[in-house]
């Protein structure tokens, strides 16, 4: 059977022809056709290369189901001649990122902390995690963006199109390594937390921790920030990945094992067949690594 | 909703938003919060910030100074007004700004034409 597809502006037109789409600088969110899909979440990215990858970011993880569901082969995903249409140059990121890049986010997260009290992220964190502004400025660092990225260089555009509660993301030993940005605009239903873009060849950590304290304690793991400040609005220690399809990356998962292995772990992924396939892995990985899991087991809906 | 001034104006902001939807900025949502820190009333368009105004009497020189504190507190470039024109179409509302304002989004606009112009004697 002849190839449907042999360049990249011809995979654009199918995508596009397919229904929803959104159309980035380098590829495509889509909705996936293996799981119910509320919103595009089917990460379609052609390389300069010509290969084409695949990423769910509701988890899916049966690649060869998800081209089948599109209606291609993977003939039709593989060579294709870059002729138009946005193209992925990103090179692979394997460090994270170090004291330069840090030194600029940690100005971001001093403007942004500035900001903070009283502010449209302020009222939705009081609303919605039950954290006040004292604790949640001097503790946990949240910050207030908005809509203007603060001058701070590592974020997509689309990032600064919405004022944003600014979760910085603190690794095991405390320093600020990341970050997550919420849109605060009730309206809004889609790309609700944006995080940072990479520099070339460096990323950002894709994992956050917020530390109670307290001796024998429990360690929830969520696939969100939003899960995470829940457990930390009410004292409970917290670790989140940037989305659940992160149970599947190396490296998040070894910044996990690498800061949990003395603690008990709760698996809180989301009562859905992502968050399924996130406390899963996970569970797999952690306990292979001789950390105690459990799993928070939802009450059910009926 | 009890106030029917407050009504007025929020139906003249869901007209600004859904304008600016219908003419491919998807983005754009109003931006209704009850924080102290004024962002203007609408959101989604990079770099602006927005004061909708439909009142039966307007005060430019209010609308402008709002318009540019909001850009102020939003940190970005350029706060304009709109003003809704009486008996008349969204799209045919004013937009007001500061010259300024215009003059800096002008450099943008037309920053190559302007690099021609010859230098002043």
């Amino acid at each position: 059977m002849a190839r449907r597809i042999t360049t990249t502006s011809e995979l654009g037109v199918f995508l596009t022809d397919r229904g929803e789409v959104e159309v980035e600088k380098d590829g495509y969110a889509v909705v996936c056709p293996t799981h119910p899909d509320g919103k595009p979440s089917l990460w379609v990215s052609p390389k300069a290369s010509g290969k084409v990858v695949l990423h769910c970011r509701g988890g899916c993880m049966d690649k060869d189901a998800i081209v089948a569901g599109l209606g291609l082969t993977w003939a039709d995903l593989s060579d294709l001649v870059v002729d138009g249409g946005p193209v992925s140059t990103k090179a692979a990121a394997t460090e994270l990122v170090g004291e330069d890049y840090l030194a600029q986010s940690d100005a971001y997260f001093a403007e942004a902390r500035a900001l903070y009290v009283d502010s449209p992220a302020d009222h939705y964190v009081r609303d919605r995690f039950k954290i006040q502004p004292d604790e949640a400025v001097g503790v946990h660092g949240l910050g207030f963006d908005p809509g203007s990225g603060l001058g701070f260089g590592w974020v997509h555009g689309r990032y600064k199109l919405h004022p944003r509660l600014v979760v910085p993301f603190r690794n095991f030993d405390g320093r600020t390594v990341g970050f997550q940005g919420r849109t605060v605009v009730y309206e809004d239903t889609t790309n609700r937390w944006i995080g940072p873009t990479n520099p070339p060849g460096y990323f950002w950590s894709t994992v956050g921790v917020w530390d109670c304290g307290g001796d024998d304690q429990y360690w929830v793991l969520t696939e969100g920030p939003s899960d995470a400040l829940t457990a930390v609005g009410v004292g409970v220690s917290a670790v989140c990945c940037r989305g659940a399809s992160l149970a599947q990356n190396a490296q998040t998962v070894a910044l996990l094992i690498a800061g949990l292995s003395d603690k008990r772990v709760v698996l809180a992924g989301d009562a859905d067949r992502g968050g399924e396939a996130f406390n899963s892995e996970l569970g797999i990985a952690l306990s292979e690594a001789g950390v105690q899991t459990h799993q928070l087991v939802y009450p059910s809906a009926a | 909703m009890a106030n029917p001034s407050r009504a007025k104006g929020t139906a003249y902001e869901v007209l600004c938003r859904d304008y600016f939807q219908g003419r491919g900025w998807s983005d754009c949502q109003r931006l209704a919060t009850r924080a102290a820190l004024d962002l203007g009333d609408l959101t989604g368009i990079p770099r602006f910030a927005f004061e909708c105004r439909d009142r039966q009497k307007q005060s430019l020189a209010l609308n402008v100074d709002d318009a540019e504190e909001r850009a102020r507190n939003k940190r970005v470039d350029f706060g304009v007004s709109l003003m809704k024109r009486p008996r008349r179409p969204v799209g045919d509302s004013y937009v007001l700004m500061s010259l300024d304002t215009f003059t800096r989004i002008l450099d943008e606009l037309l920053a190559e034409q302007k690099q021609l112009q010859p230098p002043p004697p």
